[in-house]
C-alpha cells in the first residue's frame, strides 16, 4: 500500500503571503462563469465612465479628469479596506480604468435601462451579448490580460448635473450578487462624492456574495449565499445579529460581521488561520517503479483538494490553491525535491519524476509503499516534519452553529423544506427533543459534510406538531450547543 | 528624530531632490513623531516596461503583502521587514511618505488617484499627536492641493461679487474669502463650494470699496475612525476688485424660510433649503455652525429661493443654522434662524440584485 504523507509546508501568517495569481482551477464547474466567487486572491477591477454621445438621448453630462480623479481615488479607498480584513489570506485589486461613448445619458434613465447603456458600451469594447453575457467575457479577457484570479467592472455613471444625482427610479448604487459588474453614480445619493469609498466597500461585498443586512433589505435573515452558504445571520432583523457596525449594514460603517466574512468565503473552521477553501490537504499518487540505467525511477501525480462549493453533492468546487512542491524519502531517509514533469509546480495538478540512484541504497526490492511523499502547496500550512496525513477542515467551535428558518413553517410555501442545522463540524449530532424531553430526531453530519437537515418529521416518520422544540447539539470534541427551534404549520 | 514616515526613497528622480528634502525637513520640523506603521507600507513605481504581475509575484514570494496594482507601472505593497524598500530592483521610485501627485499624472488618471489615496493613508496612519498631525495634514494637503493658479472677479451688480477659478487636482471642494484687507483681517464674507464659480455678497455699506478675495482647494479625508477631516490646500493670491456695497434698506420684506422645517434631521448629506424671496430677485443665504453665526460655511448670494447644500465637508452629526436676507445695491433684514442636522444616510433602496445568468 502506497503511504501517502502530507505534510504541507508553508508560511502564511500576518504580512507573509504566498503567491495568488491566476491560481484558480474549478473542479467540475465553468470558471469562466464564475467571476468573483470568494474574495482571496487577485482582482482586476475595470472602472468604466460613461460618456453620452447625445445620439441617442441629451447629452446632459461630461465627466472632467478631476472628478474622474475623484471617484477613482474613493473606490480605490473602498477596496484597499477590503485588503486590510483578513489576515489569513492574501487580496489584493488590480484597477483600471475607461472612458466609453455611449449613445445614452445613462442617469436620466431608471436603473433597469442599464440593459440598453451596458451592451452599447460593451460592443463598443468588442463584446456583444446581454449586459450579464457581455460583460462577463470582458472581465474574463481583463482576467486573462492581468493575470488574475477573479474580476468584476464598476460603472460610474456621472450625475453632477442631475437634480438628485440619483437614477430616474431612484437608485444610485447597486450590484449583483457574485458580480459581473455593480454600478455607481458620481453623487451616491446621500452619501456625496467623499463617501463614495464606503458605497464601493459595500458594493464590492455584495460582488463577492455578502448579503444586505439594513433594515428593509431584500435579503432577510434567512437567505443564504457565497462558497459556504452563509445564512444573512446579521441582518437587522435576525435575532442572532451580533455586530449593527458591518458594512453590510449600509451607511457609514467600516465593520465586518462574521456571516459576511463567511459569505464572501473568509471561514476558518478549525482556527488554523488559513481559510478553509484553501485548507485542503493535497492527494498523491504514486505508480509502481520502473526501472532503468543506474537506479529505478517512479512517476506520479500531485493535486490539491478541492472543497465542494455550497455543499454540492458532486464535490465540485473552486481553489486558488497550487502544488508547489513535491518531496519524497525512503523510510527514515532524508527529504530530496522531485522534478515536476512539465518543469514548475504551479498548477493544481502536478506530475512528478522521482528517480533513486543504484548507489542510494539497496533498491532491488523497493517499491512504491517504500516511498514517503511530503507536497507543499501555496497556501496550506505547516504540520510538522514528521511524516503524518493531515486531514480537511474540522471546526473546534460550535459558536456559528445554528438553525433556520427558526420558525420554521413547513406549509407556508416561502420555498423552505428543511430545518437546516447549518455552520456544524463534521461528525456533529444533532438531537431534537419536545419541550417533555422525548426524543423527536437524531442524526450526524454527512462525512466532510457541515449541516443537517431536519423536516420536521420524528423519528417515526410522522410529521411533528406545532410547537417549539429543543435542539441539541454536540461536536466531536464534545463541545455542546444547545437552543429552542419553532414549528409553524 | 527621523522616524519610518520620513523616509523617502527617491533613487531616480535626482531633479526633486531638493524639494523632497525640504519636505522631509518640513516633517522634521513638526517633530515628535514615532514609527507609523506596523506593515511598512511602499508605493512602488516601476520603470517603463517592467511587468508589474511578475514583480508582484516575487515581491508575494518574499513576504510582501501587495494591495494594489496600477497598471502599467504601479504597485502599493505592504513589505516585511526583510525587504527594504530602496533595495526592489526595478523601480523607479520608492514612497513611504506622500508623494507629490505631479509625478503620476503622466501615468495616467488612476496612478494619480492612487497617490491622492496614498496620501491620505499615510495621514490617516499616523501615530502623531493632533497639533502635529495638523501641521502634517498642511503640509500634505499643499503638496497634494496647490493653490488655484488665477482668480477671475467680476460684480454682476452692485453688492456681488463673481469669482471664478482654474480646477485644483484632487479638490473636493473649494474655500471661499472676500476681505476689505489684503492680509484677510477683515472679512466680509467666507463660503464654500463644489462648483468652480461662486456669487459671495459685497461689503454691507454705501460707496466703494476694494475687495480682495482668495480661494483653496480642499479636501475630505477618513481620519481612520469612522470620522472625516478637511485637508486644506494653499490659499491662492488675493485678486481684488472695486466695488459697490449693499446698502441696508429696513423697507426692504425678508425671506420667509420654508423648508426644511425647524430642527430637522436628514437622511444623509442630500439637503435641500427653500424660502420664499424677499423684495428683491436676489438673496444671501449663510449656514452656520453656531447659532450666533460666528463660524460661517456657506455665505454666498443666490437667485430664487433654493439653495442645494453641497455635500464635500460635510459630517454625520453637523448641526448647522441658516438664515437668509434680500441682498442686492440695498438689504434686508436677515430672516429667522433654523436649525438642522446632518444624520447618517440610510441605505433604503434596493442595491442589490440576483444576476439572472448566474450559474448555479
Amino acid at each position: 500500500m502506497i503511504r501517502h504523507c502530507f505534510i504541507i509546508l508553508a508560511v502564511l501568517s500576518l504580512g507573509t503571503f504566498q503567491t495568488a495569481t491566476a491560481g484558480l482551477t474549478a473542479l467540475g464547474l465553468d470558471k469562466d462563469a464564475f467571476t468573483s466567487d470568494f474574495m482571496i486572491g487577485n482582482v482586476v477591477v475595470t472602472v468604466i465612465f460613461p460618456e453620452s454621445s447625445g445620439a441617442t438621448d441629451p447629452n446632459s453630462e461630461t465627466w472632467s479628469g478631476e472628478r474622474k480623479t475623484q471617484a477613482l481615488s474613493q473606490i480605490l479607498s473602498g477596496l484597499d479596506w477590503w485588503t486590510k480584513q483578513n489576515p489569513r489570506s492574501p487580496l489584493s485589486f488590480t484597477v483600471v480604468s475607461e472612458t466609453v461613448a455611449t449613445p445614452y445619458e445613462p442617469i436620466t434613465r431608471p436603473y433597469y435601462d442599464e440593459a440598453l447603456w451596458i451592451p452599447s458600451i460593451m460592443t463598443t469594447l468588442g463584446y456583444t451579448g446581454t449586459r450579464f453575457a457581455s460583460t462577463r467575457k470582458f472581465v474574463n479577457d481583463q482576467r486573462t490580460k492581468y493575470k488574475t484570479d477573479w474580476g468584476f467592472v464598476i460603472f460610474v455613471v456621472d450625475s453632477l448635473n442631475d437634480s438628485n444625482g440619483k437614477f430616474a427610479d431612484g437608485l444610485f448604487a447597486y450590484a449583483y450578487l457574485g458580480g459581473p459588474f455593480m454600478v455607481m453614480t458620481y453623487d451616491n445619493n446621500g452619501y456625496g462624492i467623499s463617501n463614495m469609498g464606503v458605497v464601493v466597500a459595500h458594493e464590492a461585498g455584495h460582488i463577492f456574495h455578502a448579503l444586505d443586512q439594513y433594515a428593509g433589505a431584500s435579503s432577510p435573515n434567512d437567505y443564504t449565499s457565497g462558497y459556504f452558504s452563509t445564512i444573512n445571520g446579521n441582518h437587522a432583523y435576525s435575532s442572532i445579529a451580533n455586530d449593527p457596525n458591518s458594512i453590510m449594514r449600509g451607511g457609514l460603517r467600516w465593520g465586518l460581521d462574521n456571516w459576511t466574512k463567511q459569505a464572501i468565503g473568509w471561514r476558518d473552521a478549525d482556527n488554523n488561520n488559513l481559510d478553509d477553501i484553501m485548507d485542503q490537504s493535497p492527494s498523491t499518487k504514486l505508480n509502481q517503479p520502473l526501472a532503468q540505467s543506474g537506479g529505478i525511477s517512479f512517476a506520479g501525480e500531485a493535486s490539491v483538494s478541492i472543497l465542494p462549493r455550497q455543499g454540492n453533492a458532486q464535490g465540485y468546487g473552486l481553489t486558488l490553491d497550487t502544488v508547489s512542491k513535491v518531496e519524497y524519502r525512503m523510510t527514515n531517509g532524508s527529504w530530496a525535491s522531485s522534478t515536476a514533469t512539465d518543469g514548475t509546480f504551479d498548477s493544481a495538478k502536478e506530475n512528478f519524476n522521482i528517480t533513486i540512484s543504484a548507489a542510494n541504497q539497496s533498491i532491488q526490492n523497493v517499491s512504491a509503499k517504500d516511498v514517503e511523499l511530503r507536497v507543499t502547496t501555496s497556501f496550506a500550512s505547516k504540520s510538522g516534519d514528521t511524516a503524518t496525513s493531515s486531514s480537511g477542515s474540522s471546526r473546534t467551535t460550535l459558536d456559528l452553529a445554528h438553525p433556520f428558518p427558526n420558525p420554521f413553517k413547513p406549509n407556508s410555501n416561502l420555498g423552505h423544506t428543511t430545518v437546516t442545522f447549518t455552520d456544524l463540524s463534521p461528525g456533529s449530532k444533532v438531537q431534537i427533543f419536545t419541550v417533555n424531553g422525548e426524543p423527536v430526531f437524531n442524526k450526524e453530519t454527512a462525512p466532510g459534510a457541515f449541516t443537517v437537515l431536519w423536516d420536521a418529521i420524528n423519528d417515526d416518520g410522522k410529521a411533528v406538531a406545532s410547537g417549539v422544540y429543543y435542539y441539541l447539539i454536540t461536536d466531536t470534541a464534545g463541545h455542546k450547543k444547545d437552543g429552542k427551534v419553532a414549528v409553524i404549520r | 528624530m527621523e522616524s519610518e514616515f520620513f523616509q523617502c526613497y527617491e533613487r531616480v528622480m535626482q531633479k526633486n531632490h531638493l524639494k523632497n528634502w525640504a519636505w522631509i525637513v518640513a516633517f522634521l520640523f513638526v517633530g515628535g513623531l514615532k514609527p507609523l506603521f506596523a506593515a511598512n507600507p511602499a508605493f512602488l513605481i516601476y520603470n517603463e516596461g517592467i511587468d508589474i504581475t511578475k514583480e508582484a509575484d516575487h515581491l508575494e514570494n518574499s513576504g510582501a503583502r501587495i494591495r494594489q496594482r496600477i497598471p502599467p507601472q504601479i504597485l502599493v505593497v505592504d513589505l516585511p521587514d526583510s525587504i527594504k524598500p530602496n533595495k526592489i530592483s526595478g523601480t523607479k521610485s520608492v514612497y513611504t511618505t506622500a508623494i507629490p501627485l505631479s509625478t503620476l499624472d503622466s501615468l495616467g488618471t488612476v496612478a494619480l488617484a492612487a497617490g491622492m489615496q496614498w496620501n491620505r493613508g499615510m495621514i490617516r496612519s499616523t501615530k502623531a499627536s493632533g497639533q502635529a498631525m495638523g501641521a502634517m495634514r498642511v503640509l500634505v494637503a499643499q503638496r497634494s492641493l496647490p493653490a488655484p493658479a488665477s482668480i477671475a472677479l467680476s460684480s454682476p451688480e452692485n453688492g456681488l461679487i463673481e469669482a471664478q477659478w482654474e480646477a485644483v487636482d484632487s479638490a473636493l471642494y473649494y474655500d471661499v474669502e472676500a476681505a476689505i484687507d489684503s492680509n484677510f483681517n477683515q472679512k466680509i464674507a467666507s463660503t464654500r463650494t463644489n462648483l468652480l464659480r461662486v456669487v459671495i455678497p459685497s461689503f454691507e455699506g454705501s460707496g466703494n470699496k476694494t475687495i480682495f478675495v482668495r480661494v483653496r482647494g480642499a479636501d475630505s479625508i477618513e481620519a481612520g475612525d469612522g470620522t472625516r477631516e478637511d485637508v486644506l490646500g494653499a490659499w491662492s493670491r488675493a485678486t481684488s476688485l472695486e466695488i459697490a456695497g449693499s446698502a441696508a434698506n429696513a423697507s426692504l420684506s425678508s425671506p420667509v424660510l420654508t423648508s426644511p422645517f425647524p430642527n430637522y434631521i436628514s437622511e444623509g448629506f442630500t439637503l435641500i433649503l427653500e424660502w420664499i424671496a424677499g423684495t428683491t430677485a436676489q438673496s444671501r443665504l449663510q449656514v452656520s455652525r453656531t447659532s450666533i453665526f460666528s463660524e460661517t460655511i456657506f455665505d454666498t448670494v443666490v437667485s430664487g429661493g433654493e439653495f442645494v447644500l453641497p455635500s464635500p465637508g460635510l459630517r454625520v452629526g453637523d448641526s448647522l443654522y441658516w438664515r437668509v436676507k434680500s441682498w442686492g445695491a440695498s438689504n434686508s433684514a436677515w430672516s429667522d434662524v433654523r436649525s438642522f442636522r446632518i444624520g447618517a444616510p440610510q441605505n433604503s433602496l434596493k442595491d442589490m440584485f440576483v444576476n439572472p445568468e448566474a450559474p448555479q
